[in-house]
């Protein structure tokens, strides 16, 4: 009976995941800061912090215009500290620590361009960590394929990069965006067909 | 034999499938409106509103009416004592199922 119980609970919180938009909404915002990495690297944190600011409520008025009137509103736990998101907070950290000893090992911390050519493998596992969130909360397998995606183009980068500009890193950002596109047009698409919008009175 | 069993009467109110699958949907989000609700239980209009009555009478859940703009929105969550009534059902259930082997 409870493990009943704990399905329904993952396919109400999978609900919110099956638009396609997290995906989109994802690829705008790795696609924006790779342009700001090509114009001017040193900017990329801002630009990053505001777009996942300002983006957020962009993304909550597509939601209410797409989403809800198809499946309803809904709006996730806040409050509690799972130990999914501990979990993806650790992998960072870790991802972090293990690039750090791959630049040592590779060249020496103190080597501008083993950090330029590392720059794509601290990008894939850090975004790995976002997905891999994505998919214990909601059991969409997509997300896992996207977390393995970031790591594998992340390593590939690495190996061939040289290190002389960032440009591994921009690559990396725009053929994950590419991908998240890909993902969240075929997901949007499959839920606006598959889910009319339904009408309900006041007392909906 | 019987003093080696559970009690095998669980709470009636949640012992509904429909309620069941109400309080565990609020209980994976922070808050839902009527429509998400009908379509993750599969309930129709009538038996919704007539399972989440029983629960907010219960106080189980709070039913909040609110406008987003001009529409009309229905917000459910689940109350602290749901919470603990839908935890307790979920250790009930699990003792019963093992206590069977």
């Amino acid at each position: 009976m409870s493990r009943d119980i704990g399905k329904i609970e993952q396919q109400a919180r999978r609900a919110g995941y099956q638009d396609g938009l997290l995906e989109l909404f994802a690829a705008g915002v790795l696609f924006v800061i790779a342009l700001g990495w090509i114009a001017n690297p040193g900017f990329v944190g801002i630009l990053a912090a505001f777009i996942v600011l300002y983006g957020w409520k962009l993304f909550d008025r597509v939601k209410a215009r797409v989403t809800y009137p198809r499946i309803g509103y809904s709006r996730e736990r806040a409050d509690e500290p799972q130990s999914s998101a501990w979990g993806m907070l650790w992998f960072i950290a870790g991802a972090f620590l293990l690039a750090i000893v791959v630049i040592a090992l590779s060249g020496g911390l103190a080597e501008p361009a083993e950090w330029r050519r590392a720059a794509p493998l601290i990008s894939g596992m850090t975004l790995s960590g976002g997905f891999w969130y994505a998919a214990e909360q909601s059991g969409l397998a997509r997300y896992r394929l996207v977390a393995a995606l970031a790591v594998l183009l992340g390593v590939l980068l690495w190996l061939v990069g040289s290190g002389e500009d960032y440009s591994g890193v921009v690559w990396h950002l725009l053929g994950l965006a590419g991908t998240l596109a890909l993902l969240g047009t075929w997901a949007l698409v499959t839920f606006v067909r598959s889910h009319p919008i339904r009408e309900l009175d006041a007392d909906g | 034999m019987a003093d080696e069993l559970p009690s095998i009467d669980p709470d009636r109110l949640i012992h509904e499938p429909g309620r069941l699958a109400i309080l565990a949907i609020l209980n994976a989000l922070e808050e839902v409106d009527f429509l998400f609700l009908m379509e993750q239980t599969g309930l129709t209009k009538g038996n919704l509103s007539s399972h989440t009555a029983k629960l907010e009478t219960a106080g189980y859940i709070e039913i909040e009416k609110a406008f987003v703009g001009k529409v009309p929105r229905t917000v459910y969550r689940l109350t602290e004592a749901g919470s603990e009534a839908l935890d307790g059902y979920r250790r009930h259930m699990e003792g019963i199922l093992n206590s069977l082997g």
